[in-house]
């Protein structure tokens, strides 16, 4: 009997025990730029490109542990936290820019505030050594403040909302679908600073593991062409409301609700990702702005040493796809 | 004090009878029910608009959608503010430099009429996005064609219609370049309470609702399915979750906690370190056991594990330890060897409390629910309390909670019913659900032995069946 008992708990601890020939793990997040795979995803065509490719939808910051603890062969970073991850877990490297931030990414504050130079003194929450801490350290570099004119309450992005309507905090970092929620939540509330007064500042990609882009490379050109794909079904207006319909379903929003967001975030077409992955030094490239935001990382002590970001960025998938 | 003497309510350490004690168990449901629908229906909440017909505009910050409630003033503002945009187009286009707009801008203004059209079955659901059909309800709208019985224009909006349809028709087949007028958003009056504060009648609907869907399709080309679950499927997940975990950790727990409460050699070596690991919140062990068990099922149950186990042991064990003395000492007397010591007279003599036991551990283990289904990939019920609540849909949320308070009630009360019908001896008066299983064991017993009484008329005499004790 017992072991009867031992037999089908063993059954039921298999499915966890062995993880080989599975397919490769991507993990996104609520991010409009990754929340676009979900077109490919519910269309089918990964399995109609015949790549066996599995996307998990998760929180924004569990979502790099799980990469960082090798649960995952790729995932949905911006590039800056991408170097963060890097320096503390697991370095990763670039294969597809999906987007810039062009406004999604939000400074909100309460009643009262109107503009970053308000927030001296005050109190605001977001995900600490991530892109919107990042957002508010480049508002402050260029109001004249420093991080220690706030207090910063490390808050995950997602609870953010309702962090700001609780009064706990004045501020809070946040980008879509939270901080559009976050300003119906408390009346009055505004965006005081966002990634559109600094487009470039936040690249959105999809990072994978050296050995897994080693391994399967083939299928990640795959997944690359199939990112084309979806990025010429969004930007034809005959599909847009489909698009939306699907995007919006996956966040839990209205189809109208999300078409700003499309905005605020700007899916990088064919000819403006080859754009910004020419090397440069501004943030109009991907290789520029990676490099300003690890200088600025490790002036904010989020990690100690500049990080070598060449290995970080990898072009070569997305040429072979986009020059055939 | 006689028994015929009217109830007293309050005794020291006497027992109330059957009847006050039902009514006391009813009440203690009742009082805090009545306090949630005091404070829900009370006569404490301001007004609020709860939006029927929407506008967007750019100067708004957010899109207000159909059933979202504002208070006055962002009600206020969001009126002035496409107002104010409608002046806008009427101002240029009295001046003759009309405002040009695209295609798709013209037609989502129209798309406003969608909740009207579809409440007022002007459209089939399905059709929010077909334009050409949405234009012609706005055309027949301003001829008078259409009848508003379900949601009324106010007649400000009947104006719109009636200029945007004027428009439209000037434009014969093509759509219009210039921009149409917006119509202005309309509400419904509601209560402003909290958003937290769902009332008892909307969490009962939204329950219904979840509990009645169906599992949605896969995708008609076999593609991955979307990871909508039904509420009852989440249901299932959260009880493997549980019932794993528990297992797992009454596996490990009861020969452990028997041997520490049996041989003290066993007592020394597991309990000081069960002791001190038990005082590690499982929670801190999150990462760690998603790096070692995945993200899937496993650190779910572990940490359904190492939430109860610890606690087991030690409880298992000192159950043990209370078994008393002079049952062992009689046993020895009897002849009894250390190996029959354990076997015949400390496993039998504890099983009533061992069983106490565990039902503890299971309720520990719903406890543990919600933090186990973080873990990893989000799963069960817990995914509907987190990401529903985050986007502040608590009448979801709600139904939700209430599954767990009710499977762990409901289970407990099964669990200690049958608890009287395994160990009578440990029980006085047997509960109201022990004594329906009680009614209901002696039935079948009752049943079968004249179903073999009969058989022995019928059987020839020789080949006897034995009656069932």
């Amino acid at each position: 009997m017992k072991l009867n008992l031992f037999a089908c708990l063993l059954l039921c601890l298999t499915p966890f025990a062995a993880r080989s020939a599975e397919p490769l793990k991507i993990g996104y997040s609520d991010w409009p730029g990754w929340v676009a795979w979900e077109v490919a995803i519910k269309k089918g065509w990964f399995k109609e490109a015949g790549v066996d490719v599995e996307f998990v939808w998760m929180d924004y910051g569990k979502s790099m542990e799980a990469y960082a603890a090798d649960q995952l062969d790729g995932v949905g970073m911006t590039n800056g936290d991408a170097l963060v991850t890097g320096a503390t877990g697991k370095p990763s490297t670039c294969i597809i820019i999906n987007d810039y931030s062009n406004g999604n990414d939000m400074i909100i504050a309460k009643p009262g505030i109107e503009s970053i130079k308000d927030l001296k003194g005050k109190t605001v929450g977001l995900e600490e050594g991530f892109v919107d801490h990042l957002l508010l350290l480049k508002a402050f570099e260029l109001n004249g403040l420093s991080e220690s004119d706030v207090t910063i309450k490390n808050t995950p992005t997602n609870n953010t909302p309702q962090v700001l309507a609780s009064g706990e905090v004045d501020a809070i970092g946040a980008w879509q679908p939270s901080s559009g929620q976050a300003l119906k939540l408390v009346p009055g509330s505004k965006a005081i600073y966002t990634s559109k007064d600094v487009p470039g500042l936040i690249y959105d990609c999809l990072y994978v593991s050296e050995k897994s882009l080693k391994e399967h490379t083939a299928e990640w050109k795959k997944i690359t062409e199939v990112w084309y794909k979806v990025v010429d079904f969004i930007y034809d207006e005959k599909n847009l409301d489909e698009a939306l319909a699907i995007l919006s379903s996956r966040v839990g929003v209205k189809p109208e609700e999300y078409e700003p967001f499309l905005i605020g975030t700007k899916i990088l077409k064919p000819a403006e990702a080859l754009k910004a992955w020419e090397k440069g030094d501004g943030l109009d490239s991907i290789y520029g702005s990676t490099k300003i935001v690890d200088d600025f990382n490790v002036k904010y002590k989020v990690y100690e040493k500049p990080v070598n970001i060449e290995p970080y960025l990898d072009p070569t998938l997305t040429k072979e796809v986009l020059s055939k | 004090m006689s028994a015929h003497n009217p109830t007293q309510w309050f005794a020291v350490r006497k027992e109330l009878g059957k009847g006050p004690a039902a009514i006391l168990m009813a009440a203690s449901f009742l009082i805090p029910f009545s306090v949630w629908c005091i404070a829900a229906y009370g006569p404490f909440w301001d007004v609020a608009y709860e939006v029927t017909l929407s506008a967007e505009s750019p100067s708004l910050q957010v899109v207000h959608v159909p059933g979202e409630k504002l208070t006055e003033k962002p009600w206020g503002e969001f009126k002035s503010t496409i107002e104010a945009d409608n002046a806008e187009v009427l101002k240029n286009k009295e001046a003759g430099q009309p405002t040009l707009t695209t295609t798709r801008q013209n037609k989502k203004t129209l798309r406003q009429i969608t909740p009207a059209a579809l409440a007022n079955g002007w459209l089939d659901k399905g059709q929010e996005t077909d334009d050409e059909s949405i234009r012609e309800v706005w055309k027949n709208l301003a001829a008078g064609k259409l009848d508003e019985s379900d949601l009324e224009l106010s007649a400000e909006n009947l104006d719109i219609v009636k200029s945007n349809a004027a428009a439209l028709t000037a434009a014969g087949t093509e759509w219009p370049t210039e921009s149409l007028l917006k119509l202005l958003p309309q509400a419904d009056l509601k209560y402003a309470r909290p958003v937290y504060l769902i009332a008892p009648h909307e969490v009962a609907l939204s329950a219904w609702k979840s509990l009645r869907a169906k599992t949605p399709k896969p995708m008609a080309d076999g593609s991955e399915s979307s990871e909508k679950k039904t509420l009852l499927q989440r249901y299932q997940e959260s009880l493997r979750t549980i019932f794993l975990g528990f297992l797992l950790g009454a596996l490990v727990a009861v020969p452990l906690g028997i041997m520490a409460g049996t041989y003290d050699f066993c007592s020394k070596l597991f309990e000081p370190f069960v002791d001190f690991f038990r005082y590690m919140p499982a929670p801190a062990f999150g990462v760690v056991l998603m790096a070692v068990f995945g993200l899937e099922l496993g650190p779910k149950i572990m940490l359904v594990f190492l939430g109860t186990f610890p606690h087991a042991v030690l409880m298992v064990a000192n159950t043990t330890r209370q078994l008393e003395k002079p049952l062992l000492e009689a046993a020895q007397t009897l002849g009894a060897n250390q190996r029959q010591l354990v076997r015949r007279v400390v496993i039998p003599g504890i099983m009533p409390n061992l069983y106490n036991d565990l039902r503890i551990l299971l309720g520990w283990a719903w406890t543990w629910l919600v933090i186990a289904e973080l873990m990893g990939f989000k799963s069960g019920l817990t995914e509907i309390i987190d990401t529903r609540g985050r986007r502040f849909q608590f009448e979801y949320v709600y139904p939700a909670i209430l599954l767990i308070g009710i499977s762990g009630f409901i289970t407990d009360q099964i669990l200690s019913a049958l608890s009287r019908v395994f160990f009578p001896w440990t029980h006085s008066s047997p509960g109201l659900l022990g004594r329906f299983l009680g009614w209901l064991t002696n039935g079948i017993r009752g049943t079968l032995t004249s179903l073999t009484n009969n058989r022995e008329i019928l059987t020839p005499k020789g080949s006897v069946a034995e009656p069932l004790p």
